[in-house]
């Protein structure tokens, strides 16, 4: 039989209920029972299982929860209850709309103070200079965010979500996260990429809804609630708020470079005309360019100076290999070991550094690089055997970005200074520490007529190599990345012109 | 897929590669984790730190902790256990802040409640089975379960509204979880049978 006045403390324990000597009698039973564990982690369980229960209804059913909840129901459901046909005239003004423009920042500004929902969706990732109004949580880069209402007053911001939507936001913006993949977007601008995983990927403003089926897009919503959709890549389906249009108008399919704009004053839905200059755009990164970035394909890497192919490891003496003199792979089960600063090709001379190559085709890219502005990002990993303290080795990388055909790779890499179009460097002196890699960065923006890039990440010895000592002990690297990024960016003009 | 993949995978003729996770996809990766296990950890704070406002509070510092700390996570190793001496380590410093309210236990008493936490999953079947029973309450005990856990009153607030006296309140709340308890226990077993 269980102990009632177990029962009765842990209950008064949950519910913060405990008196002074109470506590000191549970914290007894605690002690010195085992079953009096057993049965805490009973209720406790129970008392956390109710709560997401409750919650989880809470979001469902807002109509269940008492007033102070239903003050933390979103401004689009909002609109939904209470905007029945008999309202539309009224609605149907812009003087309504300020008006409940109005009510909204108020219900924001109760909701922030209730806070019902906490699930966690993302995390702010980018800040264009961004403003939060006061009534608004403010959110810093890297902050998390939950299922709350935020108000940008001004700049932008670009947040990703755990759903793998990332998505850019543009003040003035009132905007909501029900959850990973659902925005309420009240007024504001906002590009959203979703890729596969986050297909379905929805924003709902009082006006229309834009489900995502497989791309980039952008949605608006001013202070009169017009709202425009907008798709720069791939498709959505459109579904205007039957409370708002006509209702003969029905859902839409938009494709690629064509937009749509629901305007409450005419209650119809109307081709527009695209421009995806006037959104905000998320931040977009490619793949990783470089071929067997990490090295686990397992092969040594041709010794014969700078690779004539694309996507091929090259250059002077390495070796690929596991784990070894105390040092384990940064990832995976290989890592490249640098051997000596000469190889086939090199006649005989030693190199200060013992350097690997490879190549990168960029025509596949010359869409991305065309539209924007494009950053080249290098990473690479490195590390080496315990010696002397202060045996710190040099570690580098190079990038170059060339115009053209590569040709003969011997007199493109002598010629280099000259006629690569782009360069960047990155030097390091790593710790003596095996057991920890270094990583090290670089970047440089690459020119819109870039036809490939040449990568080249290098070891060394403080004073170089020479003839007579062309050979490193154990410098490793790893992990080897390198991929193009087009920072995120505000939209131009606004989107829609005020009445 | 990463995030990353997938964005290239958007552009024309993006490369087939599948690349090492680089530190800012395994951050996205180790979050990811985090969003799929909130619920146990949010079960393990609140039994450690039972007001709710205060454990969501922890499970974001937890969450901001193991954003931090996500590239000494390595993936396919027990993420669970991992996060749970993050999650510990905010509860027992935010519980000695507090060390001298009624509501926080002595320490040597939650590190051996925390060793004696029993390994059950806490899964949807869980919810399932709550939801289930609390259909079968009494209306007064479902509404103050509903006061309790969906509107987050607590026992004064919820007597002062209802004008009754706070200890009919702990009282009735205190069978509520019993009769929740032993239903939820029922069902579940009656699942293993079938």
């Amino acid at each position: 039989m269980k102990d009632e006045r177990l029962n009765v403390l842990l209950s008064a324990y949950l519910d913060g209920a405990l008196a002074p000597d109470e506590k000191l009698e549970l914290e007894g039973q605690l002690r010195s029972s085992a079953s009096a564990r057993t049965e805490f982690w009973d209720h406790a369980r129970m008392h956390a299982v109710l709560h997401e229960v409750e919650q989880r209804h809470a979001i469902d059913h807002p109509e269940d929860a008492d007033e102070t909840k239903r003050r933390g129901e979103s401004p689009v459901d909002f609109l939904r209850s209470r905007w029945r046909p008999s309202w539309l005239p009224i609605a149907l003004s812009a003087v309504a709309w300020l008006i409940l423009a109005a009510f909204l920042v108020r219900n924001m500004a109760q909701q922030k103070a209730v806070a019902p929902k906490r699930v966690y969706v993302g995390e702010l990732r980018h800040d264009l200079d961004a403003v939060w109004a006061g009534d608004s949580p403010q959110i810093a880069v890297h902050q998390p965010l939950k299922v709350e209402t935020l108000h940008l007053q001004s700049g932008a911001v670009e947040i990703a979500l755990v759903s793998g939507a990332l998505i850019a936001i543009q003040g003035p913006a009132k905007f909501e996260f029900r959850s990973a993949d659902r925005i309420v977007l009240v007024q504001g601008r906002i590009g959203v990429t979703a890729p596969s995983q986050a297909r379905g990927f929805t924003v709902e403003t009082p006006s229309l809804k834009v489900v995502d089926r497989g791309t980039r897009f952008g949605v608006s919503v001013d202070a009169d609630g017009v709202a425009e959709a907008e798709v720069f890549e791939g498709k959505v389906d459109v579904f205007p708020n039957r409370d708002v249009v006509k209702k003969s108008t029905g859902p839409q399919r938009i494709t690629e470079n064509h937009a749509v704009r629901v305007d409450p004053a005419k209650k119809e839905m109307l081709a527009i005309k695209s421009d995806p200059n006037r959104f905000p755009q998320p931040e977009r990164l490619t793949d990783n360019l470089l071929n067997d970035p990490s090295f686990e394909a397992g092969a040594d890497p041709a010794p014969d100076g700078l690779p004539s192919k694309f996507g091929e490891w090259g250059g002077d003496f390495c070796h690929v290999t596991g784990a070894e003199l105390g040092i384990q792979p940064q990832t995976g089960k290989a890592m490249l070991r640098f051997l000596r600063g000469d190889n086939t090709r090199s006649n005989g001379e030693t190199h200060p550094n013992s350097e690997l190559w490879q190549m990168i085709d960029l025509r596949p890219h010359k869409k991305l690089m065309a539209k924007a502005r494009v950053e080249a990002e290098l990473s690479c990993y490195f590390n080496h055997v315990a010696g002397e303290p202060g045996s710190s080795q040099r570690f580098g990388m190079n990038v170059f970005a060339f115009r053209g055909t590569p040709g003969d790779p011997d007199e493109l890499w002598a010629r280099r200074n000259k006629v690569a179009v782009g360069r960047a460097h990155a030097e390091m002196l790593t710790d003596d520490m095996p057991a920890t890699w270094q990583r090290l960065d670089g970047k440089m923006p690459v020119p819109a007529g870039a036809d490939f890039l040449i990568v080249q990440i290098y070891a060394s010895n403080r004073e170089g190599l020479t003839a007579e000592q062309p050979v490193l002990v154990g410098n490793y690297a790893d992990s080897a990345m390198l991929r193009l990024r087009v920072p995120p960016k505000l939209g131009t003009a606004p989107v829609v012109k005020a009445r | 897929m990463t995030l990353t993949h997938c964005l290239a995978s958007l552009m024309d003729d993006a490369p087939e590669i599948v690349p090492a996770a680089s530190p800012a996809e395994h951050t996205v990766r180790v979050q990811q984790l985090f969003v799929k296990s909130q619920g146990s950890l949010k079960a393990f704070l609140l039994a450690l730190v039972p007001d709710f406002t205060e454990a969501e509070d922890l499970l974001q510092e937890v969450f901001l902790v193991v954003t931090q700390k996500a590239g000494t996570f390595k993936e396919g190793t027990n993420f669970m256990a991992w996060a749970r001496q993050i999650a510990r380590f905010k509860a027992m410093s935010s519980m000695r802040k507090r060390r001298n309210s009624p509501s926080v236990l002595a320490e040597d008493v939650v590190e051996s409640l925390v060793a004696a936490e029993p390994e059950v999953p806490y899964d949807e079947s869980q919810i399932a089975a709550v939801r289930d029973c609390l259909k079968k309450l009494a209306p007064h005990a479902r509404q103050l379960v509903t006061m309790r856990y969906m509107n987050e009153h607590g026992p004064g607030e919820i007597a002062q509204r209802m004008s009754w006296s706070e200890n009919a309140v702990n009282v009735t709340l205190s069978r509520a979880r019993t009769t929740l308890r032993e239903c939820v226990q029922r069902q579940l077993q009656r699942l293993e049978v079938t």
